[in-house]
């Protein structure tokens, strides 16, 4: 669709084969669904594609299904609708916990798991749950799909393995063992960017993830050992405080960001006791 | 043709904390006042706002909305630096493109605009301007120029701390400050040498954006030498003014209209750089031309509340006496701005016999300041309330209990007595109200992650108005009546108020009245909404056109009736005989046949007397130990403005200027870059102010009564006084529940978290 009052292009595709089609012969464009991110970026001049695929129509890609022990969720599935899911309520709590505090209500409307995976800002708020839940990112191109871990989809400040010909179609999230526990920090209740965020699980082997503190999400393997060695909190604290490297930026300070992250984990580690 | 009476006498009107003497016209008579007594059955009531459905169905058109056949539209290129001279542009490859109507740049607007300059002293200054066909390819053609911009830059200076060093580069050649402003009353040493308890202290309070929902804007159309101006402001008759001796016109030549508003919060006062830059292009090339800012030329050139540095010393006796207040403040006001500095409120809050205040205006390379709701009072209630908090609590005394013990009798300040002044019911009824001594909070301890607090802080500000303000109220052969006044509505809800106002003194009934504004063609004159005060400015205006016309309708109807005059009345657009049967407005006006009745009305001069409003806040909050994340839970605002015409109308008034402190409390502040001297966060993405999930449940109320010594209307202003103690109600009762002050704004999770590491 091409109008006379803009200069941008947009495809819409009714089929996963046309978009993903699409994606390989018209590219390169740029993929928007709930366009949360890409309205703000086009807004403030930092979008300079002039081509777009329009994904909403692809409505299979919005289910939520679980597969022997595996949560599968279509890429297209929106913040509300994970929080309205039943399996997600029941086997990922903390998804539910990100997806209430993203934006406000509108932005839970429109804006989807995948569009959140895609931007990879270090300050996505689901980003941390599916570090520690070890989500598999289900990519699609013409010829077929491939899966990545989570763990190894990003590769440094909003750069993935995301090739120009490929979308994300699902992500998939094996059964997570423990207690689930998130809390984001922002400075208002509603549309607010994260200074903080942290997902966990409490379990032999603890898992942490935490966001707004690096150029990306990121575990804290070394937190996580010493937690599972039976270390104390403190010990734990003080190794998480080694282990990352926050800046200072509009909306807080590196110190300000390190002295939260250690005080969230431990009220992680009290909460889920 | 001798007069008898002298038609003009002087009085001071106190505009944003400023006096002004000026010559007014005695009106031809003055009403006997509405005292708090009189009978009202119309002002006081809250009926539905008259532009409800207008705004709720998106009807009403605001001056963004408005589009003339044939219009272009107007961008302005503006300075991505602080500081240099503009070396080249290169206007010709904008003017180029398919679309482009005309270009300006250095040297092509009169002086007096003071637009397009090549001596750049802030980003975001206006250096060139395109017109095209659509907004878009303005936009385009605004990005082509901005690119071929050669600044030669020099050194700037955009923190006041830069620009104090010694070696600081020049903002103006006439230095970085100005002189010390230093206002003293009663002997400040002996004072502190009285004292038993001083409490000193560093308040910081940050740079704020007015962020109203609708930007600056004009569109601007020229029909042979006349021109159309329609304007996104809170002063017809200024932006008329300014437009006529920027351009070179007579007033006469130039009409401005505004009918609806989006908010304007004090940076809209004047005609700016996209009024001039629209009319100049429209006259130029012939046809209209809309210049309207976005986003981030708002928030980054629109008008701003300056930052302060405030030390503050109050020293007092055991028994909370005061015996000294001192204020030394340094106020960046940008490149440019007025001083309305913190200092006022020192003067008038309390009944100190000593106090010295200093105020030392910073330049720096920025955008300049504008009056912003509670201009200076704001920033100095920060100061003075936590102080006074901070006394409280060295003294082991109730805040409340402190401030009665304080309270100011008369003021002290233009040492004059006040119309009326009933702050200490205000905190009576606000205790009550928030159950200030009930109120359980547990005490600080370190187990708890979120701990609760409560804190108190007051305000007063000068909301008397004053002349000049005209108005007009006719009545129509069918009964109907037109308010007739150049003022306008900011928001706020003027329009219903003018209209309660002549309903009530008519004896009409309130649906067949409507208050024509906005436009300085058709309407008599009215100042600048500015100040909290067109209420008590114009509205007494109103009232006297009313009762003229009034008194014209019950002439006609004695005739027409042959009954004397005094046995006739008006209720509900009736006329009321006391022996016959009710004769309808509509019925006299019929019989009168063409013959039209115009009441006229004016402002009276102010009586010799301190005119405020004066309130009192009380806030809980909730204070997460662990993230230093603060959450407002309740406010309870009890204020006095006099006779209230519309409570509910008044009610709202509290609220957004409570939503607004709170904001300014918690969220908002502008930050610039050092080195490039830019705002960093022009948008509203990143300039934060409160969501609906921020604000608290807010018992905002009055206390009943009017103000008679005040005007004959009784009404006071009420726009600004509520934001004014918000913000220190909200440090008071974070420190409450930390124990610990947090004295820079905003309380950031970042401060708070610090404030509490030690």
């Amino acid at each position: 669709m091409r109008t006379a009052l803009s200069r941008l292009t947009l495809h819409e595709p009714r089929t996963l084969a046309a978009a993903l089609k699409l994606m390989r012969r018209a590219g390169p464009l740029v993929p928007v669904a709930g366009c949360t991110d890409v309205y703000v970026q086009l807004q403030f001049g930092t979008q300079p594609a002039l081509a777009y695929v329009d994904l909403s129509r692809l409505s299979p890609l919005r289910k939520i299904r679980r597969q022997g022990d595996v949560l599968v969720i279509g890429a297209l599935a929106t913040f509300t609708d994970l929080i309205c899911s039943r399996l997600v309520r029941k086997s990922l709590p903390m998804l539910v916990a990100a997806s209430r505090e993203i934006g406000g209500p509108q932005i839970q409307h429109r804006g989807t798991i995948g569009g959140n995976i895609a931007n990879g800002s270090p300050a996505g708020d689901s980003l941390p749950v599916f570090a520690v839940a070890e989500a598999v990112v289900v990519l699609a191109n013409a010829d077929g799909e491939r899966r990545v871990p989570f763990s190894a989809f990003y590769t440094g400040y909003r750069r993935s393995v995301l090739q120009s010909d490929e979308l994300i179609v699902a992500v998939e999230i094996p059964a997570v063992e423990g207690a689930q526990w998130f809390r984001k920090v922002g400075t208002r209740a509603a549309q607010a960017i994260s200074k903080v965020v942290m997902a966990a699980v409490r379990s032999p082997h603890p898992r942490i993830a935490l966001g707004s503190v690096a150029p990306t999400v990121v575990r804290l393997p070394q937190t996580e050992a010493t937690l599972a060695s039976g270390a104390g909190i403190a010990e734990a604290q003080r190794v998480l405080k080694e282990e990352i490297r926050p800046i200072d930026d509009l909306r807080s300070t590196a110190a300000y960001r390190l002295q939260v992250s250690a005080n969230l984990l431990e009220a992680f580690w009290e909460t889920t006791a | 043709m001798s007069r008898e009476r002298t038609r003009f006498v002087q009085t001071t009107v106190e505009v944003e904390g400023r006096t002004e003497t000026r010559v007014v016209e005695v009106p031809a008579f003055e009403p006997a006042p509405w005292t708090a007594d009189t009978p009202l059955s119309i002002v006081g009531t809250s009926p539905l706002r008259v532009d409800a459905f207008e705004k709720v169905t998106g009807r009403a058109r605001y001056t963004a909305d408005i589009i003339r056949p044939g219009m272009l539209h107007a961008v302005i290129v503006r300075a991505p630096r602080a500081k240099g001279t503009l070396a080249a542009l290169d206007l010709d490859a904008a003017r180029a493109m398919p679309g482009v109507r005309a270009v300006m740049g250095p040297g092509d607007a009169p002086a007096a605009t003071r637009l397009f300059r090549r001596e750049v002293s802030y980003a975001g200054q206006p250096l060139a301007a395109v017109c095209a066909e659509t907004l878009g390819t303005a936009e385009r053609a605004a990005r082509v120029i901005a690119a071929s911009l050669v600044i030669e830059a020099a050194p700037h200076v955009v923190t006041v701390d830069d620009a104090m060093a010694p070696d600081a580069p020049r903002v103006r050649n006439t230095g970085n400050t100005t002189e010390p402003d230093i206002v003293e009353r009663g002997d400040v040493t002996r004072g502190l040498a009285e004292a038993e308890v001083t409490i000193t202290r560093e308040y910081r309070t940050q740079v704020a954006l007015h962020s109203a929902l609708e930007t600056h804007g004009a569109v601007c159309e020229w029909n042979g030498d006349q021109l159309t101006v329609w304007e996104s402001t809170q002063g017809i008759f200024r932006v008329r003014s300014d437009v006529a001796r920027a351009l070179g016109v007579p007033q006469a030549k130039v009409r401005v209209i505004k009918n609806y508003m989006g908010g304007g919060f004090g940076a809209k006062n004047s005609a700016g750089a996209h009024t001039y830059t629209a009319a100049l292009f429209a006259r130029t090339l012939g046809a209209p031309v809309r210049c309207v800012n976005d986003r981030r030329a708002e928030q980054a050139d629109s008008g701003n509340r300056p930052a302060t540095v405030q030390q503050v010393t109050v020293a007092a006796r055991r028994d909370g006496t005061l015996t000294a207040l001192v204020l030394d403040a340094l106020i960046p006001l940008g490149i440019s701005g007025w001083e309305g500095g913190p200092a006022q409120i020192f003067h008038e809050m309390y009944a100190c016999p000593n106090v010295r205040t200093t105020e030392t205006c910073v330049y720096i390379n920025a955008s300049g300041m504008q009056a912003f709701r509670g201009p200076g009072y704001v920033e100095g209630a920060f100061a003075l309330e936590g102080a006074m908090n901070a006394l409280a609590r060295a003294l082991q005394m109730d805040p409340v209990a402190l401030r009665l013990r304080n309270l100011a009798t008369r003021d002290e300040r233009a040492n004059r007595e006040f119309s009326s002044n009933r702050l200490a019911e205000c905190y009576a009824e606000g205790m009550k109200r928030f159950g200030w001594h009930s109120t359980v909070h547990p005490p600080p301890s370190t187990v708890s992650r979120v701990k609760r607090g409560i804190g108190v802080a007051a305000q007063t500000w000068p909301t008397g108005g004053g002349p000049p303000s005209y108005a007009h109220v006719r009545i129509n052969s069918d009964g109907s009546v037109d308010v007739l006044a150049g003022t306008q509505d900011l928001g706020t809800g003027s329009r219903t108020i003018l209209a309660q106002i002549a309903a009530e003194a008519l004896g009409a009934r309130f649906e067949t009245v409507r208050a024509v504004i906005g436009d300085t063609e058709r309407l008599p004159y009215t100042g600048n909404s500015w100040g909290s005060m067109t209420t008590p400015s114009v509205g007494p205006a109103v009232r006297m056109a009313a009762e003229d016309a009034r008194m014209q309708l019950l002439e006609a109807a004695a005739q027409l009736l042959d009954l004397p005059l005094e046995r006739l009345s008006t209720r509900d657009s009736q006329v009321l005989p006391d022996s016959a049967a009710p004769l309808p407005f509509s019925e006299v006006c019929r019989r009168l046949g063409n013959i039209q009745i115009v009441g006229r009305g004016s402002r009276g001069p102010n009586p010799e007397l301190a005119v405020v409003t004066v309130g009192a806040q009380f806030v809980e909050v909730e204070v997460d130990a662990e993230t230093g994340v603060v959450r407002v839970l309740r406010v309870v605002a009890v204020h006095d403005a006099g006779r209230i015409i519309n409570p509910a109308l008044a009610e709202s008034q509290l609220h957004g200027g409570i939503i607004q402190g709170i904001g300014y409390a918690l969220f908002e502040e502008r930050h610039m870059d050092r080195a490039r001297g830019v705002t960093l966060n022009a948008n509203l993405h990143d300039y934060m102010v409160p969501t609906m999930a921020d604000i608290p449940a807010i018992d905002a109320s009055f206390l009943d009564g009017a103000d008679p010594a005040a005007n004959h209307v009784g009404a006071r202003g009420i726009a600004e006084p509520p934001i004014i103690p918000t913000a220190p109600a909200i440090a008071a009762a974070v420190a409450d529940a930390l124990g610990v002050e947090v004295c820079s704004l905003p309380l950031t999770p970042w401060r708070v978290l610090g404030a509490l590491a030690g």
